[in-house]
This record gives C-alpha cells, sequence and structure tokens, in this order.
C-alpha cells in the first residue's frame, strides 16, 4: 500500500524517549513499516488501513515468534491502560495513525516497561497463537 | 481503491465507496469470491488477530476491520459463506 505516511518520523518524534531510554535502533523497514531493534528483541511497528499494529519478536529464540504486544496488555494489564472516551476524527491517514501510535507508546509507557527493558517474563502468560518473523525482516533482526 | 482517496479522508473511505460498491453488488445478486476465509479463528499473518476484529489502542474497544464491515454487511444482507464464496 502506498500511503502518506512516514511512519519512521512519527516514531522518531513520538517515541524518541522510549528509543534512547532502551537503546532501541528505529530502522525504516518502509513508509509504513519500521522495526525497533535492541539486542535480543525487535519489534515490529506496522501501519494499514485499519491502523497501527506492534508485534514483539523474541529474537534469541529460534524460530523467531512474534507476539502482539496491544492484545497482550489489553488483556493482560488492562488496569493500567488509559483510554479515550471517543474515537479521534480521521482527519488524514497519517493523523489517524499518528492517534493509534501514541495510544500504544502511552501504553508501552504504562504497562510494557519490562518488555521494554528485555524481560521475556510476560510471554509465558501469552495465550494467543504466535506470528512468524516475514523473511524480509529476520535478516533485519538478527 | 487508490490510495490517494484514503489518504484524504480515511473517514469517509467506507461510507462514499466501499458500502456504496458493495452494496450495488449485493443488490444485483452478485456472488463474492473471498480470498480470505471470514472467521474469527482466521488470523491475520502479520498481527496474529482475528482478520473480522481489532482492539482499537485508542479506544480500548473491540471493532470491525475493514475486512469485518464488508462481510457483517454481506451476512446482513442474507449471504453465507461456502467453499471460499459469499452467495445468498
Amino acid at each position: 500500500m502506498s500511503v502518506a505516511l512516514n511512519l519512521k518520523s512519527l516514531i522518531d518524534k513520538d517515541m524518541g524517549d522510549l528509543l534512547a531510554k532502551y537503546a532501541l535502533s528505529a530502522i525504516k523497514v518502509s513508509e509504513e513499516d519500521v522495526l525497533l531493534k535492541a539486542s535480543n528483541f525487535s519489534i515490529r511497528v506496522f501501519a494499514d488501513r485499519d491502523g497501527v499494529s506492534m508485534v514483539y519478536f523474541d529474537t534469541a529464540h529460534r524460530p523467531i515468534k512474534g507476539y502482539n504486544i496491544f492484545l497482550f496488555l489489553m488483556n493482560k494489564r488492562r488496569e493500567s491502560l488509559t483510554f479515550s472516551s471517543a474515537k479521534p476524527e480521521k482527519s488524514t491517514y497519517s493523523k489517524f495513525i499518528e492517534d493509534e501510535l501514541v495510544s500504544l507508546i502511552r501504553h508501552l509507557k504504562s504497562a510494557g516497561q519490562d518488555i521494554l527493558e528485555g524481560s521475556k517474563d510476560w510471554i509465558t502468560a501469552y495465550t494467543w497463537p504466535s506470528v512468524s518473523a516475514p523473511e524480509s525482516l529476520v535478516k533485519l533482526m538478527i | 481503491m487508490p490510495d490517494s482517496i484514503y489518504n484524504a479522508n480515511p473517514q469517509q473511505l467506507w461510507p462514499d465507496y466501499n458500502q456504496p460498491w458493495l452494496s450495488n453488488a449485493i443488490s444485483r445478486g452478485d456472488n463474492f469470491l473471498m480470498a480470505t476465509p471470514p472467521t474469527f479463528d482466521t488470523l491475520n499473518v502479520n498481527t496474529g488477530i482475528s482478520v473480522l476484529t481489532r482492539p482499537n489502542p485508542v479506544t480500548g474497544q473491540m471493532e470491525l476491520s475493514g475486512f469485518g464491515r464488508e462481510y457483517l454487511m454481506m451476512r446482513q444482507a442474507g449471504y453465507s459463506y461456502q467453499n471460499g464464496v459469499m452467495m445468498k
């Protein structure tokens, strides 16, 4: 999908503090796909017409398995999350995506700092199917 | 659907384009070939979440995906899924 979006720029702007705090390298895969790389995990942040997703990949494990971070936080740590009562206007695609991204970053700060610190304990509580890492991204992750 | 239309006003994509197109096809009695089985246990290979719904990170509510909206509209019009096809 070709969109009027530069997800990497939004991540640099809205997530710079977390990138610095947890030594995450942001690698642009495409206009709507960015990999946040740490020493033993990577987080794929990507956008489509439905919104933004963040999938954590445990790069210390073979095969590399992915876990949807928001699915986990919403179901297992919901009491630590803050939501808006109303959906923001989708005035432009970029604004829509930034609203979703900012919310996901807020959830990571309030309920996912252990994940960013490199803990893997939370994965044992992840009860949904994992996803496979796309071949094109595996080279960037390891 | 050209991305330029979506980018200009994503909120209007469904009411201005997808919904009228689907409504016209339904009114003709068309069948729909489905590339993806429209079931809750069919997972998006990228997100690991159902192809029909998604959790909205802004509101914390489950919502229909774009594909889910289309499937619901077809179901409400009396269509059902059989062997890769939505048909009446």
